[in-house]
């Protein structure tokens, strides 16, 4: 039967491709390249007021798409934690080391633990200026906790803190999007705020308030993950969290 | 006027608030009043978008440079469709689902498939229509493992592994698509398609259609889906079979038809949704499931809409967006109860509902009339959709038009036969004495009344819907 199905599957792709594709591969590559990049690069500086062009694409021009990433980031990891209080074995448990890893790696871990999260702090806040932003700043923060766990010294997360970092974080980020209708247009996630002068920390309007809000969603979403992932087994908090 | 952006904004906020309390009564109240909130405001837009489609502005950036979004009769009438069920769906859940399992995570996750379901309505560009599709898949899939048994995870990852390949070709596809546009906005798309090579357009437009039709469970690429709609919970089931594949089809096609209207897809799409009515209805009668042989007949159904959709047609679009509506309407029905015989009896299995009419009558009755509906018994509303997609094939003609008439009809046979098959074992008597009465509890009752209260009275609404339809079906062939 899974045969069957695979086969159907491919089956049913091929027959598509043969159905409608007789000149693929004498078709000429198409020329005209003339994409909206260039027109943004032009626009950017005035319309965002951040320097890095490519935070102005993920803020501004395609703010809605990066509402839509969070939203598919915040809803895995609701699944992952969802799925991992289920698991009756200790399935993540084994990868990690019964003893507690050592006087070394726990005291380097905890000394390293300030300075990534201060990187991560510094990306976050900077990705309007430099490469960087609310999603590798948040990883970053999320890696602190991290190395934690690797070194053994998973002390029970606050789970309940984490999930109202996370709802605040989100609604934090629709919020500054609402700030739009405020404006003019009256449109959703209009970049309202003063925009400051061009090249320093507190410029361009709403994107260092957004990215701050991404970073802080996806270090509190990552770290759900990772420690709900190692604490899974017998694990109460998520039913308790359930049960409200 | 209030922007229909929160369409998107409120389930959103909703999603996000709700984890922030962590409490029930907040989610549970949330949920049934963001949906009831939402079908008021699609009503209060459907007048204005009869006229014309109506663009949304984000971010005070036009197309091509920003994402365009718009909302036309179409995308309102979705609107109201998928709002109401959810309302209704979220009743039936809070008397239906077990308390304490994570019921604020459910509803977090409901919420934020509204949202992408609003999203893909609403949406003019193909890669926000991609953020949407991967949202709506990524919750379906949360949604369906959640009994957490084996059948569940089996069939969740079954459809993850589906979904996942449809997405990359869909990913593939945008990217065909933005190297000869330069744009991703589906209007801008459409034009420089029209001047591209044909064999890249029809690459790209096959690449999306096996892409979109993962999700879309369009033959054959929807062997996940009698796994996946009969292990979810009931509720999940009916708004999985009730209005998301419906959605995912409607936003396919008219995607199909419009950006990629420089190659003519209508024949091979007429092709597998022949293909699919025939398969759902044999795969239909064999199954001894009650929901698995709903999710199947939801295979077939889904390709009667097609069927109707792809002769090209003013008569054909409309019969094909009536039918949804019954469809919608029936199919969630049939699932909510047999949620609850499953709950009573704790089978799956037909052959365990001996006489399980006289101790559920209300509900038994009421399967009675959505399965009737289902198959085109006449004064109900399904009686009158069928019969207008078989019109519209009629008059549109041709070999394939015909074949799909004939197919359509020797289904309904067979539909015929495996309801009622299912009716006489739910009417058979009863096996000892007169059994304790035990009905659906009230709100799912009360959800599930007037899911059947559409398909047995809808009829009667056809002329007000037949005002409106007219847009709505020019909504499919239209980006504007």
């Amino acid at each position: 039967m899974r045969k069957l199905t695979g086969l159907l599957l491919m089956g049913g792709f091929v027959l598509y491709l043969v159905s409608l594709v007789p000149g693929l591969f004498n078709a000429t590559t198409p020329t005209a390249l003339d994409s909206v990049g260039a027109a943004i690069i032009e626009d950017s500086r005035t319309t965002s007021g951040s320097a890095n062009v490519v935070t102005a694409i993920v803020v501004q021009y395609r703010g809605l798409d990066t509402l839509g990433e969070v939203t598919v980031l915040f809803v895995s990891a609701l699944g992952v934690a969802i799925l991992a209080s289920g698991f009756r074995d200790d399935v993540f448990r084994s990868m990690f080391a019964d003893d507690d890893g050592g006087f070394i790696l726990q005291y380097g871990g905890r000394l390293l633990m300030p300075f990534i999260v201060l990187v991560g702090v510094y990306i976050v806040a900077h990705g309007h200026l430099s490469p960087g932003g609310g999603f590798p700043g948040g990883v970053l923060i999320a890696t602190a906790v991290f190395i934690l766990i690797l070194t053994g010294q998973s002390a029970r997360m606050p789970h309940r803190l984490l999930s109202i970092l996370e709802g605040a974080a989100g609604l934090g980020f629709i919020g500054l999007g609402a700030l739009g209708f405020l404006g003019s247009e009256l449109s959703f996630l209009t970049n309202t705020l003063p925009k400051g002068e061009y090249l320093t920390l507190l410029s361009a309007g709403f994107i260092p308030f957004i990215y701050a809000m991404v970073g802080i969603k996806v270090a509190s979403e990552l770290t759900t993950v990772v420690s709900v992932l190692t604490e899974a087994p017998g694990h109460e908090s998520g039913k308790e969290e359930g049960r409200s | 006027m209030v922007s229909p952006m929160l369409f998107i904004i409120a389930p959103l906020s909703a999603a996000f608030i709700m984890i922030l309390f962590n409490s029930r009564v907040i989610a549970l109240g949330l949920s049934l009043l963001v949906p009831i909130g939402l079908a008021w405001l699609g009503l209060s837009w459907l007048p204005y978008t009869l006229g014309a489609a109506q663009p949304i502005l984000v971010a005070s950036i036009p197309a091509p440079l920003g994402i365009p979004l718009s909302i036309d009769a179409l995308g309102a009438g979705m609107a109201i469709l998928v709002a109401v069920s959810a309302a209704l769906v979220v009743l039936y859940s809070s008397s239906y689902m077990k308390k304490g399992h994570h019921e604020v995570r459910y509803y977090t996750v409901v919420m934020i498939l509204l949202t992408s379901a609003f999203g893909l309505v609403l949406t003019r560009d193909i890669f926000n229509l991609f953020v949407f599709f991967e949202i709506l898949c990524i919750s379906s899939y949360i949604l369906v493992s959640w009994e957490q048994d084996g059948a569940a995870l089996e069939a969740s990852f079954k459809y993850m592994v589906l979904g996942s390949i449809g997405s990359t070709f869909l990913l593939v596809s945008i990217a065909l698509v933005y190297r000869v546009a330069g744009s991703l906005a589906m209007a801008d798309v459409a034009t420089a398609l029209a001047t591209a090579p044909r064999g890249y357009v029809a690459f790209a437009a096959v690449t999306f259609l096996f892409g979109v039709g993962v999700e879309a469970a369009i033959f054959p690429v929807n062997t996940w889906l009698p796994d996946a709609h009969s292990s979810a919970p009931s509720s999940i089931s009916a708004i999985l079979s009730g209005f998301v594949i419906e959605l995912a089809l409607v936003v396919a096609f008219r995607v199909l038809n419009t950006a990629f209207a420089a190659v003519d897809t209508l024949p091979l799409v007429r092709v597998v949704a022949i293909a699919g009515v025939i398969v759902g209805e044999m795969a239909a009668f064999g199954q001894k499931d009650l929901k698995r042989m709903l999710a199947y007949s939801s295979i077939s159904q889904i390709g009667i809409m097609l069927f109707a959709f792809s002769l090209g047609t003013q008569a054909g679009a409309q019969a094909g967006l009536q039918h949804l509506l019954m469809h919608a309407g029936a199919k969630s029905a049939l699932f909510l109860i047999a949620g609850y015989f499953i709950v009573r009896t704790g089978s799956r299995l037909i052959a365990d509902y001996a006489g399980l009419g006289h101790r559920m009558p209300v509900s038994a009755a009421l399967f009675g009339f959505a399965a009737l509906s289902l198959v085109g018994a006449p004064p109900l509303l399904g009686f009158f959709t069928k019969f207008q997609v078989l019109s519209a094939a009629g008059a549109a003609g041709g070999f394939t038009a015909w074949l799909g008439v004939a197919v359509i009809l020797f289904g309904t046979v067979l539909e015929t036969v495996y309801l009622f098959r299912v009716l006489r074992v739910l009417f058979a008597p009863a096996a000892s004495g007169s059994p304790a009465r035990a009905d659906m509890d009230w709100p799912a009752l009360a959800a599930v009344a007037l899911f059947t209260a559409l398909v047995v009275f809808g009829a009667l609404l056809l002329p007000t819907l037949s005002q409106m339809i007219g847009p709505m079906a020019d909504g499919l062939a239209s980006l504007l």
